[in-house]
């Protein structure tokens, strides 16, 4: 299994952030070793192993519906860093 | 001072105030501004809250007072709280103020609690026990020149604060709580409610305590412990009167050992012979040693790993530009989005989100992430298996003691060893607590404790035990 530095941009672009060349190959370097690390744990004992996503069994989380109390808008808006009374302002996404 | 001469312990044995409390609290608010300045322990301080303490003279103590009325806390930076600023370490949040208080915020308010301010940490939590945040390093009062974990294992060894709340995604707290030589609780998942806590793992992530006793921290966790509707993963099981619980006989408890401790390659020598004279003790008290063989759970910290980015990768999306504070300005939306969080976020952070798209990705997914479900499942089921014949697991907390602020970057990466003992608790879910070990004359570490769940009681008992020794 090898990791290249596609990967690694592929990945930054998903993750939306830019790494800095340094970034790259330190990141490279590390998930390669930790990939091979953790295939060096497989093994045929695991081939029929459900996976866990969660400690504990969950119980259904839908309850009544009833209507509570929501965040009021100026509450919601007000960490924005641009914004007016109701919406968020962020840049076009098509070009004029 | 004995570990367990501490405020709350002794305002819960007395039933009143002692002489030093009120002064203690003149010099709080001097004091904690030392500890932001030279240790940076905090963030952010309640300077109308220490204000208040400094100025009250405590009513004198009734049966009916809560024993945690009038009792000092820091948050970590990652607790939302009305009244001061919620960063979670980052820039990206550097002056977000939450609309509401976490469900732990408002029991501790509740109870009386005076919450003097907000502790440094790890940018989001993803660090592990760094205690390093766009901020700075939490300086470790112990030696300045070493990390202490976090900013509340800081303010708590330094007195600035009676215990302090944070998060345990991988074992951080517990950590923190081993390098500051304190004791360090991450309750059983769903077990204290998460409810605005920022976590960056959640399926990983538990709120937890630390403070200098186990009776300070029965307290605190009879207190913020239960189900909250908010958060459908807390679970139905009310908690026990745990300073109850806590002087239960410890005489016969069977304490597997984990098998192969002493030859993780990152232990320090200095690590092992503490550990060793802590479960000497524990023998005299009555414990029964026997070794217990988990080789699963040397594989824990790596699979952690892979789970814990996967699931940041996911739950940081939202930190854009859009929602909260911080903004590259850009013509162009995707264009926003990617200077802000490559500004935004601290270069460690950076990468943990990008390595947990590149393990979710189409092309690692079944090998790497749905393959460190696997090892969960089995980490899990050794866990459990073990735990039916022995009352509690010890290991070490963690493998070295506080590490030289100048020495992080070579001790901590994406699969760091400081993880190997802790995270193996966080992936099953159980009930873990770091044991401070100290020495009279070098740094502390810590033996940490795993136990069955719901059984955070028994853990307290066995510190309490020790301390009373």
């Amino acid at each position: 299994m090898t990791v290249s530095s596609q990967d690694i941009k592929e990945a930054s672009w998903d993750a939306r952030v830019e790494l800095s060349v340094q970034e790259e190959q330190s990141l490279l370097q590390e998930a390669q070793q930790l990939f091979i690390k953790v295939k060096s744990f497989l093994g045929p004992d695991l081939e029929e192993v459900s996976p866990t996503f969660f400690p504990i069994k969950s119980s259904t989380v839908l309850r009544e519906d009833e209507v509570q109390p929501s965040l009021p808008v100026n509450k919601a808006l007000a960490n924005a860093p641009d914004a007016d009374d109701h919406c968020h302002h962020v840049p076009r996404i098509i070009e004029e | 001072m004995k570990n367990s001469d501490t405020l709350i312990s002794n305002q819960n044995k007395y039933g009143k105030e002692l002489p030093g409390v009120e002064k203690h609290r003149a010099e709080q608010l001097s004091l904690v501004s030392a500890a932001r300045e030279k240790y940076n322990a905090f963030i952010s301080l309640d300077v109308q809250e220490l204000e208040k303490q400094a100025a009250d003279v405590p009513e004198s103590a009734g049966e009916d007072r809560n024993p945690l009325s009038g009792v000092t806390a820091v948050l970590s930076d990652n607790i939302c709280s009305e009244d001061m600023k919620t960063t979670c370490g980052s820039r990206m949040l550097e002056n977000y103020l939450s609309p509401d208080n976490a469900y732990v915020v408002d029991k501790l308010k509740d109870a009386g609690v005076s919450i003097v301010g907000k502790g440094n940490m790890d940018e989001f939590g993803v660090g592990d026990s760094r205690g390093v945040s766009f901020f700075g390093p939490s300086k470790n009062p112990w030696d300045i020149e070493r990390t202490a974990g976090s900013g509340i294992a800081g303010a708590v060894a330094l007195g600035e604060a009676v215990f302090g709340l944070g998060s345990d995604a991988r074992g951080g707290l517990r950590q923190a709580a081993a390098f500051s030589g304190l004791a360090g609780l991450k309750p059983g998942y769903g077990r204290i409610s998460r409810w605005g806590l920022i976590d960056y793992a959640p399926s990983l992530d538990q709120i937890g305590i630390i403070a200098r006793s186990a009776a300070d921290i029965a307290l605190v966790l009879e207190c913020i412990a239960g189900e909250d509707s908010r958060d459908p993963s807390t679970l139905n099981n009310p908690a026990p009167r745990y300073t109850e619980t806590l002087k239960e006989d410890v005489t016969g408890l069977k304490l597997g050992l984990l098998k192969g401790w002493g030859q993780v390659e990152s232990l320090e020598p200095e690590v092992e012979v503490l550990l060793e004279k802590e479960l000497a003790r524990l023998k005299d008290l009555g414990c029964i040693l026997v070794e217990v063989d988990l080789p699963h759970f040397f594989q824990a910290s790596s699979t952690a790993t892979i789970i814990g980015a996967v699931e940041a990768f996911s739950t940081l999306s939202n930190f854009d530009g859009v929602r909260f504070g911080f903004r590259i300005p850009s013509k162009h939306l995707q264009e926003m989005y990617i200077n802000s969080r490559t500004e935004g976020f601290g270069s460690f952070l950076k990468q943990y989100v990008t390595f947990g798209a590149l393990a979710s990705s189409e092309k690692y997914f079944n090998e790497i992430f749905v393959s460190a479900q696997k090892l969960r499942t089995k980490i899990k089921e050794e866990l459990e298996e073990s735990l039916k014949t022995v009352d509690m697991i010890a290991a070490p907390a963690v493998p070295f003691r506080a590490p030289l602020l100048s020495d992080l970057d070579s001790r901590y990466g994406l699969d760091s060893s400081a993880n190997i003992f802790t995270a193996a608790a966080n992936l099953a879910g159980n009930p873990a607590l770091t044991i401070p070990v100290t020495s009279d004359d070098d740094l502390p570490a810590g033996l940490q404790l795993i136990g069955r769940f719901f059984d955070e009681g028994k853990l307290l008992s066995v510190l309490h035990a020790l301390e009373n020794k």
